[in-house]
């Protein structure tokens, strides 16, 4: 493990003491405290991911699936500007662990800023959003390390009291210490919440992304004819290239969200990434262009 | 909280943050299509010339636009080749008539591309051959793999680094065939300089020559267009300026990438394959009679000319004679019996495939043929491969040789046997690219003040020379330069060290003896080539065996006084000034003591053995080696018109 990942290791011991510390305290004496911890209420969640192909590999000899554990803190604000404007900004730390390529091990900061319009209160009146964020991640793998960005805008809609739709558009933006890591895209995105009862959620989100894509693979013809740049991976190993592409991507996630109390959830989802370049390369070539990643998340989610 | 705290605290980390948020390169990055980057560490001498003829104004002749516009006049006078499809048109490619073979493979071994090679013959043993190249950057650096063989296989242009040609034909004015070397772009056009091996554009024919067995002879002076012909090696069965006396290059598949697809495999392939061995064998000269129903067809060497020691290579891996193994297998040949692992781990994978195309019947030893051949080069292996990394001559067979965990000692080895010492104190085997001070040869000089020069040191930014011992005081000007002045007014034998420096390493320190003596005629400096052109035709030197009129083995050059011009007048100022570039032409400004206008008198590998005064063995100022300490001289002022 490289001193990126120790200091990952690290961190998420002291961020996961945090946590236990106040939902120990909470589980001993409920009623005694406060609704939240702090006063600006804070956001961590606990994840364990597994990622059947964590580096995007297009064929099966070069999939590389790995597990994550992540933790994530946020911590939101809201201001009222105006009777119909609000801006809420939203800071956040997060980091990830992996369990075999520690090169993608990464702690993040960031931060999202929503200059939110609602015309009048009414239950079905639509909530429409000017949405910027920047974060900076900090990844064990040199080449991806950097900013991103995005800047877009969102409607959130409910139709009924269980079913709500969310949409955004925009375009990101992010940027590497290697050239492959450089990219944008534009992307939409649209979910639908429908509530289950008191206690629980189901989430459908389909996201279309076209614009700059990274694979990682062996260093064959077809991955070279689809490269814009390429690099030597420094996280899954010299032997492969990490390459960048310009692809349509559509990512698919179904959840389910069970509120276990007042402050406090389990969420459990699958995500469906498939990502397929713009321009086939004129040859031959074995296999599908497309590569498909498949996520499964448990995360428990906490307000402080 | 209110706004603007929260702004306080969270916009500056975020700007903090984002300040070095990338964006930039990394210097691994690869962008297709666009020059790969190269390290300026280390060796860089690949596929150029060990003597590459340095110009006055210290550029090299033979990687010069020049020298390819020259070549290109001579083999192709009307530009009747100046585009690929020209060139396949004339050699009646896909014409439906002669015989065509193709083969696809990945060159592992020496230039790492993946290779689509179409071998044509015709009926009147003319042939031609042309090569795409293939070379996929997926990856930073320069080296083979398996996607340049894929390309090829595919056929996916976008990887064509270029197209070598070689045309097996008669020159201009009809003749023996020979072999003559183009090189197109993708596009097809006819390139003077081509980047064959991802370190910059080199010129052409040098390119190819180097490794083809070709000579690397300087141009004439310029005619009355301005333009310089080239060179004429005398010896050339065909007559024709061009003919440089470089060959087809005997496919070896024990050493080459196959693919796994169907179609394309060795097995596959291996008939094509042994098809092209068999035409190029027909180029190849053979000495005395055809023997066997595949020499049948090979021209009758002349006096002196290259024995084809390549012949042997195709013959033995086909089983000899008849040729009757379906697929070729590297032998070992019955020299080499005892030194398997030096012929097999060295000279097969870093020496052979360019050195078997080199020599003469007279001289022809430097084709490392047998292990006594091999042995007879060892002096000067130690200096190309550990110290100036100038060989093995081509990057990837380079790198391979140095990434060998046995290669490099075995040769060291054998070296020490032959009582060369490689090894540094600690039994480390040395690698080139390290500092190594070259003061240059010793040597007598007139009282008065002497320029030396440090320019012959390798890898090498900084030097220090000092004055160790003299008879007499003595000055020394400049001695944290590469130029010094070395003054001294009394006679005897000076002792002078240089050091090289790159950045805080030293090299080992070099001597350089001087003689100062007050008789030397003309005096140092004052040397002339009409010196050296009177002690060349004095009787019993040079010009006795380098003259037309010689009855044994052709040499490559003459020093006699001849019509050089062909203006029907012998010997006039025009021919002087071609003379003295010939002359000039075998001197090695890069490594003055390796000159073959100093090696070859004094005995390396001279047909004619050592001649008198030319023992360089002996101390400078020595009378039996006056004649060498005059063109020393000569040499050391910068072979002076």
């Amino acid at each position: 493990m490289g001193r990126g990942g120790e200091r990952i290791v690290r961190w998420i011991g002291a961020l996961a003491a945090a946590l236990a510390a106040p939902m120990a305290l909470h589980a001993q004496s409920p009623e005694r405290l406060p609704p939240t911890i702090f006063h600006d209420p804070i956001t961590g969640e606990a994840a364990y991911t597994h990622d059947d192909n964590a580096n995007r590999g297009r064929d099966s000899e070069t999939r590389l699936g790995d597990d994550v554990l992540s933790l994530t803190f946020s911590q939101p604000r809201e201001w009222h500007l105006g009777r119909h404007v609000r801006l809420e900004a939203t800071g956040s730390l997060a980091g990830d662990k992996f369990r075999r390529y520690s090169g993608l091990d990464r702690i993040s900061a960031g931060a999202k800023a929503q200059l939110q319009y609602r015309a009048s209160g009414d239950f079905d009146a639509t909530t429409w959003s000017l949405v910027a964020s920047a974060a900076y991640d900090e990844f064990d793998s040199h080449l991806r390390s950097g900013a991103r960005y995005f800047l877009g805008v969102s409607a959130q809609h409910a139709f009924t009291d269980r079913i709500e739709l969310f949409a955004q558009a925009g375009r990101a933006e992010q940027a590497g210490h290697s050239d492959v890591f450089n990219g944008r895209d534009d992307r939409a995105l649209l979910t639908l919440v429908y509530t289950l009862g008191m206690k629980d959620v189901a989430y459908l989100t389909g996201e279309y992304r076209r614009g700059d894509t990274v694979s990682t693979g062996g260093p064959s013809l077809v991955n070279a004819d689809l490269a814009e740049v390429l690099v030597p991976d420094d996280a899954f190993g010299q032997a492969l290239i990490s390459y960048r592409f310009r692809s349509r991507t559509v990512l698919s996630t179904i959840g389910w969200n069970h509120a276990l109390g007042p402050r406090d959830s389990f969420d459990v989802s699958w995500r469906r990434i498939a990502s397929e370049p713009l321009a086939r390369p004129g040859i031959d070539f074995p296999g599908a262009l497309r590569y498909i990643a498949n996520q499964y998340a448990i995360v428990y989610l906490r307000r402080f | 909280m209110p706004l603007r705290t929260w702004a306080t605290v969270f916009l500056p980390c975020a700007g903090l943050l984002l300040a070095s948020c990338g964006g930039g390169g990394s210097s691994q990055d690869v962008h297709p299509g666009q020059p790969i980057a190269v390290s300026g560490e280390g060796p860089q001498s690949f596929l150029v010339f060990p003597n590459p003829q340095v110009t006055a104004d210290g550029t090299l002749q033979t990687d010069s636009p020049e020298y390819a516009a020259a070549y290109y006049r001579a083999i192709d006078p009307t530009n009747a080749r100046d585009t690929f499809a020209k060139w396949k048109a004339l050699n009646g490619f896909e014409t439906g008539t002669g015989n065509e073979v193709q083969v696809i493979f990945g060159d592992r071994r020496d230039l790492g591309y993946g290779r689509r090679m179409t071998f044509r013959t015709n009926a009147d043993g003319t042939a031609a051959a042309y090569v795409e190249n293939y070379v996929v950057q997926a990856g930073p650096g320069y080296s083979y793999a398996s996607a340049n063989l894929d390309a090829a296989i595919q056929r996916d242009t976008r990887w064509v680094v270029g197209i070598s040609a070689i045309e097996y034909s008669p020159g201009p004015n009809g003749g023996r065939p020979f072999a003559k070397f183009f090189n197109f772009s993708a596009q097809g056009a006819r390139q003077d300089l081509a980047d064959i091996d991802g370190r910059g554009e080199k010129a052409m024919p040098s390119t190819c020559l180097t490794c083809h067995g070709g000579r690397g002879d300087p141009l004439t002076p310029p005619d009355a267009r301005g333009l310089r012909q080239f060179a004429m090696v005398e010896s050339a069965p065909s007559g024709a300026r061009g003919d440089t006396l470089a060959h087809f290059q005997p496919l070896e598949p024990d050493v080459f990438g196959f693919s796994a697809t169907p179609g394309y495999t060795r097995a596959e392939q291996e008939a094509a394959i042994k098809a092209i061995n068999r035409a190029i064998l027909c180029t190849y000269p053979i000495a005395g009679a055809a023997s066997a129903p595949e020499d049948a067809c090979r021209p009758a060497a002349r006096s002196g000319e290259w024995t084809a020691a390549a012949a042997e290579v195709i013959k033995g891996g086909y089983g000899g004679d008849g040729l009757p193994n379906a697929a070729f297998s590297e032998p070992l040949p019955a020299s080499w019996q005892g030194h398997e692992a030096l012929y097999r781990q060295v000279v097969v994978p870093a020496c052979r495939a360019c050195h078997l195309l080199r020599g003469t019947s007279a001289q022809s030893d430097i084709d490392f043929a047998s292990y006594e051949k091999f042995a007879a080069q060892a002096r000067g292996i130690r200096p190309h491969v550990y110290d100036r990394g100038d060989m093995p001559l081509a990057k990837i067979v380079y790198d391979a040789f140095w990434s060998d965990p046995a290669a490099p000692g075995v040769l060291a080895d054998f070296l020490a046997g032959e009582g060369v010492s490689v090894r540094d104190a600690s039994g480390a085997v040395p690698r080139p690219g390290r500092p190594i001070a070259d003061p240059g040869p010793d040597r007598v000089v007139s009282p008065g003040p002497t320029s030396l020069s440090a320019d012959a040191s390798l890898f090498a930014t900084g030097y220090e020379w000092s004055l160790v011992s003299g008879p007499a005081p003595a000055s020394l000007g400049g001695a944290s330069s590469s130029h010094a002045t070395f003054t001294a007014t009394q006679p005897g034998t000076y002792t002078l060290r240089l050091v090289a420096m790159q950045g805080g390493i030293a090299s080992a320190p070099a001597t350089l003896r001087i003689v100062v003596a007050s008789s030397l005629q003309p005096a140092s400096g004052a040397v002339r080539f009409a010196d050296i052109k009177q002690a060349m035709q004095a009787p019993r030197r040079c010009a006795g065996c380098h003259s037309p009129q010689f009855g044994g083995p052709k040499p490559p050059v003459f020093f006699s006084n001849d019509d050089r011009n062909g203006d029907g007048i012998v010997g006039d100022a025009t021919d002087d000034d071609w003379l003295y570039e010939v002359v000039r032409g075998e001197v090695n400004f890069t490594d003055i003591a390796a000159s073959p206008l100093l090696a070859k008198p004094s005995g390396r590998h001279h047909f004619a053995g050592q001649l008198a005064g030319f023992d360089a063995s002996a101390p400078p100022g020595d009378p039996s080696r006056a004649l060498y300490d005059l063109f020393l001289d000569w040499i050391l002022a910068g072979a002076p018109r």
